[in-house]
């Protein structure tokens, strides 16, 4: 496999980006779980939304990048931890793309528990229809994928087909966008020194190992592109409006990101990983929750700040959430905070460490989650400000 | 037997193992029990430095992630059949670099 042209350059308050694409890491939990959440009504066209995502940001990414061929998009597919994808059948006029190894179609099941009945490969589809577009000179739309195997529903390797396809109203990606605002980061936890946690999480390289994928904090990684993210979030939430049913859309999203919270911060938190970067500093569930927002404040997800947290409040900062800016980008100012993922991650949070009392490394199973999550004392979260309606930055509360 | 062995029960089951060993190895003790036939290298974790083997789309060995400890990672290349001779011969050579 050829070597991928082109790094991860760091921009504003812990944003990366690739190929001028933001990327931000996320595990199989949230991989998983976001899926499920914008396919759970089945008549809001979600699955083409998720291919033309996959699609749009694969064929930016690449173009971003030097050069035009399959081995750079073979590359990036495993740099990013989505596994091994072979285009060599793919040409001008469509053909067929192979997965030996795929997040989407391996990683998944371990976090759904139960066997799949549908395909899960579906960003799959949609890189190698825009990898294969950016590859053979199309417009971004100009293959329609179809999954033809997959992995997660027992298939030995994913198989994709391609078709070229005429589909003018394509979504577009929004780049790196405008950087958020001028007000700074506070440094709300002297014990933490933001660029040194930089420094060690970047030292940790987590990229792709020699088979695509990134096995790390206990959990199965993507780098992953944030205008996936947000246009699968956002197009779901736009789509659930139109049945009134906006506020579901909202609660669920948020959901999603409870669960993230729980698999991700939970599995850092007793990860060796964790223990190695933060050793003796996590003596408090405050110095904890610190901690942790220093971690996600180096993986793409914008500065996480604690500007108060006790054992009944939180209120937390963010400056540059990926959230925010990218529903600016693609729909303009909002009327309401979108910042799901971060008030689910800021919950799931608060409850693992004075809910769950995770620093003691408790055996995070289902058990676990239903007494912690469900719990009647547990954290309920508010969004305050966002950066997506003009504040300089977007704000979270949880609170009991 | 100088070492205990836990299988990860979350995102990595089935793939990940962790050993504990009852005193420590020397890294090149180890590296020679279990041969050359892999690419070896080192990582920095915060204050640890992490001497990693890998056997391409077999598995990876991981010495430092905490004391007395290796983790041990399956690749989901390899096959059942593979899995298993991959892990005795880890054991076997693990068991020789605690003898030494």
């Amino acid at each position: 496999m050829s070597a991928l042209r082109g790094q991860v350059q760091e921009q504003g308050f812990g944003r990366r980006n690739l190929g001028d694409e933001p990327l931000v890491y996320h595990c199989n939990f949230y991989n998983y779980w976001l899926q499920k959440t914008v396919l759970l009504v089945d008549d809001l066209g979600m699955e083409e939304i998720i291919q033309d995502a996959a699609a749009a940001s694969a064929f930016a990414c690449l173009k971003g990048l030097s050069g035009q061929d399959s081995e750079q998009a073979e590359a990036l597919f495993a740099y990013l931890g989505f596994g091994q994808i072979d285009l060599s059948e793919v040409t001008a006029a469509g053909g067929h793309a192979t997965t030996s190894v795929s997040h989407y179609g391996q990683c998944l099941s371990s976090a759904a528990g139960v066997p799949f009945a549908k395909p899960q490969s579906r960003f799959d589809a949609g890189f190698a229809a825009g990898a294969g577009a950016w590859a053979h000179g199309r417009l971004a739309s100009g293959f329609g994928a179809s999954i033809q195997a997959c992995m997660s529903v027992g298939a030995e390797q994913g198989k994709v087909g391609l078709k070229g396809r005429v589909k003018p109203d394509f979504m577009q990606t929004y780049g790196m966008g405008p950087a958020s605002t001028d007000a700074r980061p506070p440094n709300t936890w002297a014990a933490v020194d933001q660029a040194a946690v930089d420094r060690a999480v970047q030292a940790l390289h987590l990229v792709g190992n020699e088979e695509g994928l990134i096995p790390r904090f206990g959990v199965m990684l993507t780098q992953h592109f944030a205008h996936f993210y947000n246009r699968l979030s956002f197009e779901f939430l736009r789509r659930m409006s139109h049945t009134g049913m906006r506020m579901a859309g909202e609660h669920l999203l948020i959901d999603a990101g409870y669960r993230c919270a729980f698999h991700t911060f939970g599995g850092i938190f007793n990860s060796a990983e964790w223990e190695a970067l933060m050793g003796s500093k996590v003596a408090s569930r405050e110095a904890g929750a610190h901690s942790m927002a220093s971690i996600v404040s180096a993986l793409g997800w914008g500065r996480w700040r604690l500007v108060e947290i006790s054992d009944r409040r939180a209120v937390l900062r963010l400056y540059d959430d990926y959230e925010s800016l990218g529903y600016q980008a693609m729909y303009g100012a909002a009327s309401r905070p979108v910042a799901f993922l971060a008030a689910g991650g800021l919950g799931g949070l608060m409850n693992l460490l004075y809910l769950g009392d995770v620093l003691d490394k408790p055996v995070l199973d289902n058990d676990y989650f239903e007494r912690v999550f469900e719990h009647p004392d547990s954290f309920a979260v508010h969004q305050t400000k966002s950066i997506a309606m003009g504040d300089a930055y977007s704000e979270i509360v949880a609170d009991r | 037997m100088s070492f205990e062995r836990f299988a990860d029960p979350r995102c990595q089951r089935g793939l990940t193992f962790v050993y504990r060993l009852d005193h420590p190895i020397d890294p090149e003790d180890f590296s020679l029990a279990i041969g050359p036939d892999f690419a070896r290298s080192k990582q920095v974790w915060g204050s640890r430095e992490i001497q990693i083997w890998i056997a391409p789309k077999r598995f990876e060995c991981q010495l430092g992630v905490r004391d007395l400890e290796l983790r041990f990672m399956h690749r989901f290349s390899a096959s059942a059949e593979q899995r298993l001779i991959d892990r005795s011969r880890f054991e076997e050579a693990l068991s020789t670099a605690l003898r030494r």
